[in-house]
């Protein structure tokens, strides 16, 4: 099949294969050869708009017939339409896959929002009282499955957000069968898609936020959670290993950055029946925290030089904004954080330049 | 199964089949009330709300939602306490949201109803209603604040799958609240209404 180019592409294109042909690099029969496996796509064809236009159109149309009576069709016919329209949005996008693969993808997403919104009209529709989180547990396991069905990545990733609103919306709730069957189907999902990076990245980022709702579920005391999350920063950080090495650190330095951060605040300490007076401990360890994520900059690492940055902002605003005048607040502020969006931009090009 | 999924429309089937799949298994938890539940019946008062089907009311406020507040979990009542220290000078209209709770329910021998206690955790004898709800610092019914008492929220959508509601549309109840009778079954802190009726 031939690849299509936009007509300026083709032109160019051409242009540049008679230009060597002049030079004597190419031969005539050569130029040909290499111009057989392009074509210049048609451009704008005034019958074609109008008739996407009108489509459109017509899909808006029964579209909003749909939306607004879509109190008085009967319970059994919104279940139709819903299925209907599912069926078509994956029927469809099974039929483009070979000659239009990026319309194909849309009509998958298409059907994963389809899915997810039959989810909630059918919950509300039947009034079977489902509770939002589980909707968001079939709406996960649903993305999962289309992701299979043309081993698409961005649906692969949206299955991980869904999963984290199932988290955020079960706090308290007992989920640990549900979360069970995603962190297999997680698991098995980055060994499908050969252990991509942004994979495994949303995979641990996701791991992280299971062993925080574990720990919260058996009332495990907050310094506790943030000092667990902490360590297991470590680990990822620093555990050596030949499986995306790069996302593993990236992954534990922010675990490290958002844990070290709560654990800067002495109050979070105070929960701790034993400790009275949270800054005891709260300052040693930021120091102690800071000096090692000086140690992980000086390594070119970009994301301890932010939480160093967020530290630095978080004790000047609690610093400084009872005792300078506003105006001269701000303005200090600025610059603080001026310097160290500099600071910031110098280390990633240094960091780029060393990679 | 496996030769199935390797051929393209096999694929696309198996995937329109498990998404009907999970599609449908939000009526398991209905059904199985439905089918292992305990019948049970109370007095409910009905009141329109903006999530109807075909006119019928779908949201009620059960009749056994006042719970003295020396049936109250004292669990809650440190909580609410708590959080309603932690958020002084917000005002009457502080609310404590989205809490799970447990009425703990008396069954007598005619299948009614009532409840004995409010609590954190359902009781041992599985008959209880669960119910996700808010802890408000005055009663918000009564329109004279009630500092000392715990308003307990427990408006609720009382499912009504499969249960004859045609005979409620919503100019009945729109603006005065009507009490119904609810023939429904309880299984492990979950309700299904078979029928209401006005008593």
């Amino acid at each position: 099949m031939k690849k299509k180019l936009s007509r300026k592409e083709f032109h160019f294109l051409t242009e540049t294969l008679e230009e060597n042909v002049d030079r004597g690099l190419l031969k005539e029969t050569q130029k040909k050869d290499i111009l057989t496996y392009y074509e210049p796509s048609q451009g704008l064809d005034f019958i074609r708009v109008l008739v996407t236009i009108g489509s459109i159109l017509i899909g808006l149309g029964i579209l909003l017939i749909i939306v607004s009576n879509w109190s008085a069709i009967p319970a059994l016919g919104q279940l139709s339409v819903l299925f209907f329209f599912l069926a078509l949005s994956m029927s469809i996008s099974f039929i483009l896959k070979a000659s239009r693969p990026i319309t194909s993808q849309a009509f998958l997403y298409l059907a994963t929002l389809i899915f997810g919104a039959s989810l909630f009209l059918i919950n509300l529709g039947f009034n079977f009282n489902i509770q939002t989180n589980t909707l968001f547990f079939v709406w996960a396991l649903g993305a999962l499955v289309l992701s299979s069905l043309q081993k698409d990545l961005l649906l692969f990733l949206a299955a991980h957000v869904l999963a984290l609103l199932f988290v955020f919306n079960s706090f308290d709730e007992f989920i640990f069968v549900q979360l069970f069957a995603l962190i297999v189907s997680f698991f098995g999902g980055n060994y499908y898609f050969n252990y991509r990076k942004v994979v495994s990245f949303a995979t641990l980022g996701l791991m992280t936020f299971f062993v925080v709702y574990t720990l919260n579920y058996f009332d495990v005391p907050p310094p506790i959670i943030s000092l667990s999350v902490f360590t297991i920063g470590l680990l990822l950080a620093h555990v050596p290993h030949d499986l995306n090495r790069d996302t593993f650190r990236l992954v534990g330095f922010i675990n490290m950055g958002v844990a070290g951060f709560s654990l800067s605040f002495p109050n979070l300490w105070q929960e701790l029946a034993f400790i009275d007076r949270g800054q005891f401990v709260s300052v040693p360890f930021t120091l102690a925290f800071v000096v090692y994520s000086f140690a992980l900059v000086s390594k070119r690492q970009v994301v301890p030089l932010i939480t160093i940055s967020a530290l630095i902002m978080r004790f000047y605003f609690d610093s400084f904004f009872d005792f300078l005048p506003r105006a001269a607040f701000f303005i200090v502020g600025g610059l603080l954080i001026l310097g160290l969006g500099y600071w910031i931009e110098r280390l990633r090009k240094a960091s780029e330049e060393h990679a | 199964m496996l030769k199935l999924w390797k051929h393209p429309l096999g694929k696309l089937g198996i995937s329109f089949v498990a998404l009907l799949i999970l599609i449908g298994s939000l009526a398991l938890p209905a059904l199985t009330v439905r089918t292992l539940g305990d019948p049970v019946i109370f007095e409910a008062e009905g009141f329109a709300s903006n999530r109807n089907i075909d006119g019928s009311l779908i949201q009620y406020q059960l009749a056994i939602e006042t719970v003295p507040l020396d049936n109250i979990d004292p669990e809650i009542i440190a909580i609410y306490e708590a959080q309603q220290a932690a958020f002084d000078g917000f005002g009457p209209l502080f609310r404590l949201e989205g809490v799970t709770l447990y009425l703990h329910i008396s069954r007598h021998p005619d299948h009614t109803v009532s409840s004995t206690f409010l609590s954190l955790s359902p009781p041992a004898d599985g008959h209880y209603l669960k119910v996700h709800s808010h802890i408000l610092n005055y009663d918000y019914r009564s329109s004279v604040e009630t500092p000392p008492l715990i308003g307990i929220d427990l408006d609720f959508n009382l499912p009504p799958f499969n249960s004859s509601l045609n005979f409620v549309n919503e100019g009945d109840l729109s603006f005065d609240r009507q009490p119904i009778l609810v023939h429904a079954r309880l299984y492990r802190g979950r309700i299904q209404v078979i029928d209401i009726t006005r008593p």
